[in-house]
């Protein structure tokens, strides 16, 4: 059991996001996460990761309640993948990827040859290491995006969340990300909890998928079993329909 | 940053350092020769060497001090505040320490009271703005920056209104205070090691000011508690800056700029520029003090107003060819 949580409540404002949530998250599952705008991803995500406290319930990371870990431990085996990064100060692609080791170096260790090559196949796998030597702040935002992606590939967590990895990514690349997702999750044993937009995504690269209503409700469990029309459109509180394709179910929405 | 590049910045640097110290410690009323002078570094006793060692060491190394302490503390508040524009003095830490300076001037006080009353002033504002930012638990850069920079603008007019107030007499030696000035400065024994503790220290963070300037919440998924290292960065940023002023009022410049160029120049690693901008910043200002007490001597000018001089158009010089190699 890699992420756990019993009796979970959360809520922002006067928003419930989720009322006495169980959820159960393995090594080897790459799990979808959606709901409307404002339904709590990214509230549901933080507390996950351990960035904010949950109303009441236990989350547990590895049978360990999340709150006892130590932060810079934790760091080494849980990664979050924000939807926003600002640069600020100038630096090159790769020294932002390098930042990825931080947690695993000692304070007053420089990043070895081994590291350095850790972020250049990162870079490579999300098609920057041409860019390797440009500044941050010149980059496109989907550059952006895909730099933030490869720098939690560096710190090289076995349980990834991701707030809307595919945000400003073109068709190309978001299938690409998907597809390392499942591959990192089924061959190297990661879990991935990702937040994400496009149902036909999720129906396609995720195993497991947490639906969050808004009001408090969710539904979890295997994506084949709960993605239909009528959750969806229950979901989203807007009709949806699917038709098979030649590469699985796709779902649309009516006017 | 261009790794190529840190070799010749950093000799450069270093030759620089050598430089400035060998003009300051030999230019002035009497002009020591270089043989001269290296020979009263080794020990030869003379009235020269008295000269050099008993006037010019001390202020020299004052000099080196404020703008090295500054640089540093400029860098920090940079990095905690996450703005390329933030100064030492941004949060008024100048401001407490101007107001006591002020008061004790006006009160007749013994010049050799206005430093530690300045540092007082300065560590009073600092406790201000850290209780207030603090407020209950919760906490946030922007609340860090707001609370500063409205006690900033709070000593400013009291600044202003002791200005009004005081009689003709004092105000040429305020206004000197005001913009920075090193005459009055003596051997900087406690700077000296203030200085040597929180280099150090910030050194062995240097990796993890790289991971908190690209955001707290960046840095507390990273591994960082990011709330305790924004504290001691404020703390330490506000030390040096107390200790700056204290000890040659308030420079503007120094702390804003050379941070700046030396991003410019060697990139955004701590690791790398904090010793960059400590390097530059303690021989910028030690040769712009030597300007100013050479430049129409025997009056002496406020350094401050030379490190403005020269460091405007030094700045936009870099900042051009920035762009153009860009």
């Amino acid at each position: 059991m890699m992420l756990a949580t019993r009796h979970l409540s959360v809520s922002i404002g006067d928003v419930t996001i989720v009322e006495d949530m169980a959820l159960r998250i393995e090594a080897g599952q790459c799990w979808g996460l959606i709901g409307r705008n404002g339904a709590g991803k990214t509230t549901l995500l933080n507390t996950l990761a351990g960035l904010r406290k949950p109303d009441s319930g236990h989350i547990e990371f590895h049978g360990q309640a999340l709150s006892s870990i130590a932060r810079r431990r934790l760091a080494t085996q849980l990664g979050l993948l924000q939807q926003h990064t600002v640069y600020v100060f100038d630096a090159t692609v790769l020294q932002t990827a390098l930042i990825g080791r931080h947690p695993h170096l000692g304070p007053w260790q420089r990043e070895s040859a081994a590291d350095f090559e850790q972020s250049r196949r990162a870079l490579r796998v999300v098609d920057m290491e041409r860019l390797a030597s440009r500044r941050v702040t010149s980059l496109s935002g989907g550059e952006a995006r895909r730099l933030a992606f490869a720098t939690l590939l560096v710190q090289d967590p076995t349980m990834m969340l991701l707030d809307e990895p595919t945000n400003h990514l073109d068709l190309h690349f978001q299938v690409r990300l998907m597809n390392l997702l499942t591959d990192l999750t089924r061959a190297d044993g990661k879990a991935a909890l990702a937040a994400l937009h496009d149902v036909n995504l999720v129906s396609r690269y995720c195993s497991h998928v947490l639906c969050l209503f808004g009001d408090g409700g969710y539904a979890a469990g295997p994506a084949r079993e709960l993605l239909e029309p009528d959750l969806l459109s229950r979901l989203y509180q807007h009709e949806i329909s699917s038709v098979e394709s030649g590469s699985g179910r796709q779902f649309f929405p009516l006017r | 940053m261009p790794s190529a590049r840190l070799l010749p910045v950093f000799t450069g640097l270093l030759i620089l350092t050598v430089i400035s110290w060998f003009v300051a410690l030999a230019v002035g009323s009497i002009t020591v020769p270089l043989p001269e002078l290296i020979g009263h570094l080794a020990g030869q006793a003379n009235d020269q060497a008295a000269l050099v060692l008993k006037l010019r060491v001390p202020r020299a190394l004052a000099a080196w001090l404020t703008g090295a302490m500054l640089a540093l503390a400029g860098c920090l508040m940079q990095v905690l505040l996450r703005n390329p524009l933030a100064d030492p003095y941004i949060l008024g830490v100048s401001g407490g320490a101007a107001c006591a300076a002020l008061i004790g001037i006006t009160l007749g006080i013994g010049v050799a009271w206005l430093p530690p009353l300045a540092f007082a002033g300065a560590m009073l504002a600092m406790i201000t703005v850290f209780g207030l930012a603090r407020g209950s638990g919760a906490w946030s850069t922007t609340r860090l920056l707001l609370t500063g920079v409205v006690l900033a603008a709070g000593w400013g007019a009291l600044i202003s209104l002791i200005l009004a107030l005081s009689p003709d007499n004092s105000l040429r030696g305020m206004l000197f205070w005001l913009m920075g000035d090193l005459s009055l400065a003596s051997m900087p024994v406690w700077s000296l090691v203030l200085f040597g503790a929180v280099f150090t220290l910030t050194m062995l963070r240097a990796r993890s000011l790289n991971v908190l300037a690209m955001g707290e919440t960046t840095a507390r998924l990273l591994g960082e508690d990011s709330i305790r290292l924004q504290w001691l960065v404020y703390l330490l940023a506000s030390l040096l800056t107390a200790a700056a002023v204290a000890m040659a009022g308030s420079i503007g410049f120094v702390g804003l700029i050379i941070p700046h160029m030396m991003r410019l120049l060697i990139g955004s690693d701590h690791r790398l520029l904090l010793p960059a901008a400590t390097l530059f910043g303690g021989s910028f200002l030690l040769l712009a003090d030597t300007l100013a007490r050479t430049l129409l001597a025997p009056q002496q000018l406020p350094v401050g107003v030379i490190t403005a001089l020269t460091g405007v158009p030094l700045f936009l010089v870099l900042l051009n060819r920035a762009r153009l190699t860009q």
